[in-house]
């Protein structure tokens, strides 16, 4: 004879399967989004891509008068903006993580992590605004005094501007620090307490420790961090608007005006109106999106392996 | 047997972690060249008395101790803490060989990790030795470049005690070091603590009954963080002086 399932078993059993249909519904619908984004993007791109084909990717030019576009200055501006804005903030984070993860005490690292945290979700436009305020006006001082000593008149005379790379860079080293060194503080907080005590009880130091040991064994989470962070940077678009100065030929040094992936459609927009205008816009918006998507990728990679290590 | 000269003393150690008391005034002659069994019920406080002895017991947030241990006469309070611990070195209960270092950097990490440099055939010769010491040398000859973490648990447990010899220390402190292991690697490691002592005075936590019996020279019974009995095994077996020994002994406690 068979077992009947009580009533409460059955009951669970529905909403069970309710709760799993749903949950699939939202996975299908994420999943669909994505996929329908990618392809809205490839087809309010074409006619940039019909006018100038894959050469779109490193023609330097953009001219909105001739309708002559290229994507090459907003792919450098992103690249040297990320990247340098990661170099920047790297051995900050590092520091700010080693210090929360072996030195502060409970007591100290607690507040300082909140603190971290709060900075990380501060809406970037007031990071723009202070950027534009703030630092701005310093990158502009040192630009003058920079070309002075070099003796380049037209540094001295662009300087009563400084908006730029240089202020961009500063400002996303700023912005991408919390985030870097909360993630690679969860990092250290993972090293097994056993490892740091082995260490200890051969007579190594504290720093000995974090050197040997504890650096070693987070290097691959540490490389996944630093790649996201370097994913945030490529991206952020209000800030970077506000202070890199909208300037659409390549750059020729940090002081210049330049533009990221995302600065470029943020500053002009609103102002493009023919549709090889807009197209070649959205064109640039596929090439972010291609290469957030690598990026996070590649960090995902390489934090997977990192635990699995 | 004659009787062995002290290699450590400790005077009326006290250890807290924050406002919970675990150690009680314990007072203790832990004789050179020979296996000291430290046994009793979990929680009656052995690790934490051995981990007062390396002063790892204070890397435990709000952990404190109090009491005076002398390492062959010297106040080790008046040693840098990375000299104590040069000379009392710690086995742990789960093998922790450094993951990032080979088998052969794992056996020197303790010159690495304290920044000294030995010239080639001198790092080669004491890896060779050392490994031979814990019996590993010819297990592990062709592997000496793999991961540490790559050997099996009792192999990596053997390189842990390798790596701790490797600094030539007074004192070994094991620290239930056979808890995660099978038995053959069990019996393994007790065999060599008799080759072990000619060189080094070792301490042994465990709370088998059996495995104090089989492998120590002396034991010293903790109970509720108190030094209860200590004296040579056979005699504390055979004959205990205090009836928390005796009921332990014959299995009234866990």
């Amino acid at each position: 004879m068979a077992v009947q399932p009580s009533r409460s078993d059955r009951r669970e059993l529905v909403r069970e399967r309710a709760f799993t249909a749903a949950g699939l519904t939202a996975a299908v619908a994420l999943v669909t989004t994505i996929v329908l984004f990618l392809v809205q993007l490839f087809i309010t791109s074409r006619a940039s891509r019909a006018a100038f084909g894959i050469p779109f990717l490193w023609r330097s030019e953009w001219n909105p008068v001739t309708e002559q576009f290229g994507a090459l200055p907003m792919i450098i501006g992103t690249l040297i903006t990320g990247f340098g804005a990661l170099l920047i903030s790297t051995p900050f984070a590092l520091g700010i993580a080693i210090f929360l993860a072996d030195y502060a005490g409970k007591k100290a690292a607690e507040p300082v992590k909140y603190l971290i945290g709060l900075l990380g979700g501060l809406p970037s436009v007031i990071f723009g605004l202070w950027g534009l305020f703030v630092l701005v006006p310093i990158v502009s001082r040192f630009e003058v005094w920079f070309g002075k000593l070099v003796g380049s008149e037209a540094l001295v005379a662009s300087g009563t501007t400084g908006v730029g790379l240089l202020a961009a860079i500063l400002l996303l080293a700023i912005m991408i620090l919390p985030f870097s060194a909360s993630l690679i503080l969860e990092s250290l907080l993972v090293v097994p307490m056993e490892l740091k005590e082995g260490a200890l009880a051969l007579g190594a130091t504290k720093w000995d420790t974090i050197q040997n040991v504890e650096l070693p064994y987070v290097r691959r989470s540490m490389v996944g961090a630093l790649v996201l962070s370097l994913g945030r940077a490529l991206g952020e678009t209000m800030a970077v608007t506000m202070v890199i100065g909208n300037g659409m030929r390549l750059p020729h040094s940090l002081f210049d005006p330049a533009n990221t992936l995302a600065s470029a459609i943020a500053n002009q927009f609103l102002e493009a109106t023919s549709p090889v205008y807009i197209a070649s816009l959205i064109q640039l918006a596929l090439i972010l999106f291609v290469i957030a998507i690598v990026i996070n990728i590649a960090a995902r990679v390489i934090l997977r392996r990192g635990v699995q290590q | 047997m004659e009787e062995p000269s002290i290699v450590l003393e400790t005077q009326k150690i006290n250890a807290w972690f924050g406002k919970d008391q675990v150690l009680f005034d314990v007072s203790a002659h832990i004789p050179k060249n020979r296996v000291t069994a430290i046994m009793g019920p979990s929680g009656c406080g052995k690790t934490t008395f051995v981990r007062t002895l390396n002063g790892l017991h204070l890397m435990t947030p709000g952990a404190r101790s109090s009491g005076t241990v002398l390492l062959e006469g010297t106040d080790t309070s008046t040693m840098d803490i990375v000299d104590v611990r040069k000379h009392i070195g710690m086995v742990f209960q789960r093998p922790n060989p450094f993951p990032t270092m080979t088998v052969y950097e794992n056996v020197l990490a303790g010159y690495r990790l304290t920044g000294q440099r030995l010239a080639r055939e001198k790092a080669d010769q004491i890896v060779e030795t050392t490994l031979n010491k814990v019996g590993l040398w010819t297990e592990v000859q062709t592997k000496l470049f793999k991961a540490g973490t790559s050997l099996s648990g009792g192999q990596q447990q053997r390189l842990c005690i390798a790596r701790t010899i490797a600094m030539e220390p007074a004192v070994v402190l094991f620290d239930e070091p056979t808890s995660a292991l099978d038995p053959k690697s069990t019996a393994i490691i007790e065999e060599l603590l008799s080759d072990l002592k000619s060189e080094y005075s070792i301490l042994f936590v465990t709370h088998g009954l059996q495995q104090a019996a089989r492998i120590s020279d002396y034991v010293a019974f903790f109970m509720l963080g108190e030094l209860v009995e200590f004296g040579e095994t056979k005699r504390v077996f055979v004959g205990p002086q205090d009836k928390r020994t005796e009921d332990y002994l014959s299995g009234k406690y866990g």
